[in-house]
């Protein structure tokens, strides 16, 4: 009966679930030092699906997405996308296999201008034809257009988060980790960012992996969510069902 | 011509070098925040290799791109290879690093070539030109050395700004580490930067030696200056080192010209000491914005 066993738990990673799953993160550990900020973190990641990361203030939330962007050095577990593993590559690499990280505080080059910015989102890219790509995230986002040959430095809080998802779009890529994206923003702002990243992920299979302090607004755009605590995934489930318990979310969301 | 226009005129012509050296201090400032005292050890190192060349009959301007190959090579090898492994650690380390490389190339220059002061032939006539009846102060070699300054800038402007691989190494140098996330290998970048500070410092060396003369410390007046000027200038703004390298040149020729060229050292930490109280983030710094 093992067999069969094991026979079925194969047929569904690779047949099944295998179709469905980008990222597949498993026992993934990192550490500060002493510190120990992840421990054994096992979730995975949808196309299509937006899933949220949700926690409180140093559950390691952050950790998790430098971990996968390869910033942080894991020291245990593995991480892949499509199948390929990148637990151990470095950002560059990591980047260049399609995950697009948007660091916390809105990571533009401050001192660039905003259409420098932009291109340097797929300046790695061969054969790419980059114009057409600027058109694109310029009609994404339409208040950088006027902007385009001013630094960074000079945009608003809202326009410097357009700028840094639309140059994380750059590249076309299949994975999209966002950290805090409505920090500091009007709620106005962040609800039009979401809406969009929203369509994204039906029309071109993106995942998206958010993490958001504000746990109410990130179960409101997210599809699934995960919960974490002092590191470790404490609930894995689909956002509204996060949403509905109430016990769960004043003990670890605190609402 | 008057003493002053002369004065003013070699004080640019020197400036120009100063200024080169500032570059490629800025250069390499930005990118790693580490001040490269062994930028004038790398100069006069590659100056020697083009003149043991000369010596041998190699062609002078074929000895002067060899020079900078050399230039550019060894500044690869130094970041790659030596401050690479302090990146991490504290500035002090690095720095530390730097003078160890300042030294070393400059015992090893000793070694090799001989400590005595030597002359380096000039491809040009240092000889003022002729106008009329009166000598100007700037020569032939004068010329020369603001074509090549001209042509080195040009270069370096065009690489940073209408190219992709200026505008990776300013991302690199800005925000090393969104610069990652975005797919740019960072380490290369610092490479390519010491590569072209090595360069630049052959050009500097290759440009001053027949003034100063070529012996194992000759850069090393030339890196006070031109260190002064990059402060002058901001440390991170290419722009200001110029501009500090031409106010350096000219002020030193000045106070060597009027006061007597034993004060033209302490003139230049007088000009470092007044505009630091003016304006204590030089005179071209960004720094003041991107605080903002």
């Amino acid at each position: 009966m093992l067999l069969f066993d094991t026979f079925d738990y194969w047929f569904e990673v690779y047949f099944l679930q295998g179709e469905k799953k980008l990222l597949i993160v498993e026992g993934l550990s990192a550490s500060y030092g002493p510190v120990k900020a992840l421990r054994g973190v096992t979730m995975s990641v949808d196309r299509s699906k937006i899933t949220a990361v949700l926690g409180a203030n140093g559950a390691g939330k952050t950790t998790l997405l430098r971990t996968l962007s390869g910033l942080v050095k894991a020291i245990d577990g593995s991480a892949s996308i499509d199948g390929l593993h990148f637990e151990n590559k470095n950002p560059e690499d990591i980047a260049r296999m399609g995950i697009s990280h948007v660091p916390e505080g809105r990571g533009v080059v401050q001192e660039m201008t905003v259409d420098e910015n932009l291109r340097l989102g797929a300046i790695w890219k061969k054969d790419f034809d980059i114009k057409s790509k600027l058109n694109w995230v310029y009609e994404l986002f339409p208040p950088l257009l006027p902007r385009s040959a001013k630094a960074a430095f000079t945009l608003s809080g809202g326009e410097r988060q357009m700028l840094a998802v639309g140059r994380a779009l750059m590249s076309e890529p299949k994975a999209l980790l966002l950290d805090e994206p409505s920090l500091g923003l009007a709620p106005l702002v962040t609800a039009g960012i979401m809406s969009l990243l929203r369509k994204l992920c039906d029309d071109q299979g993106l995942a998206v992996l958010l993490v958001e302090q504000n746990a109410r607004s990130a179960l409101s755009v997210a599809d699934e969510a995960v919960v974490l605590s002092l590191g470790e995934v404490v609930v894995s489930d689909k956002a509204s069902a996060i949403k509905e318990d109430a016990a769960l979310r004043h003990h670890y969301l605190g609402f | 011509m008057s003493n002053l226009g002369n004065f003013v005129l070699i004080g640019l012509s020197n400036g120009l070098i100063y200024s080169v050296v500032a570059i490629c201090i800025v250069l390499i400032f930005r990118s790693t925040r580490v001040i490269n005292f062994s930028q004038a050890a790398l100069a006069m190192f590659s100056t020697y290799v083009a003149v043991s060349l000369i010596d041998r009959g190699v062609p002078y301007y074929l000895a002067f791109l060899i020079a900078v190959i050399f230039g550019f090579i060894a500044g690869a090898l130094i970041e790659r290879f030596l401050m690479r492994r302090v990146e991490s650690k504290s500035p002090l380390n690095a720095v530390i690093v730097a003078v160890g490389v300042l030294i070393t190339l400059e015992a090893m220059a000793g070694v090799i070539w001989g400590a005595t002061l030597r002359n380096f032939p000039s491809h040009f006539s240092l000889i003022g030109i002729k106008i009329g009846k009166s000598r100007l102060g700037i020569s032939p070699f004068d010329i020369f050395i603001l074509v090549v300054v001209l042509v080195l800038l040009g270069a370096l402007v065009f690489l940073f700004r209408y190219t992709k691989l200026g505008m990776m190494m300013r991302a690199s140098a800005f925000a090393p580490e969104v610069a990652r996330l975005l797919g740019v290998r960072v380490g290369r970048m610092l490479t390519l930067g010491w590569a072209l500070a090595g360069a630049g410092g052959a050009v500097a060396g290759m440009l001053a030696a027949p003034r100063v003369f070529l012996f194992p410390n000759n850069m090393d007046a030339v890196l006070v200056f031109a260190f002064t000027a990059a402060i002058i200038g901001g440390l991170d703004s290419p722009v200001g080192a110029l501009v500090g390298g031409l106010i350096m040149g000219v002020s030193l020729s000045l106070i060597g010209g009027y006061l007597g060229s034993d004060l033209e050292n302490p003139g230049a930490f007088l000009i470092l000491v007044v505009v630091l109280m003016a304006r204590p983030q030089g005179l071209f710094s960004s720094i003041s914005e991107r605080r903002v």
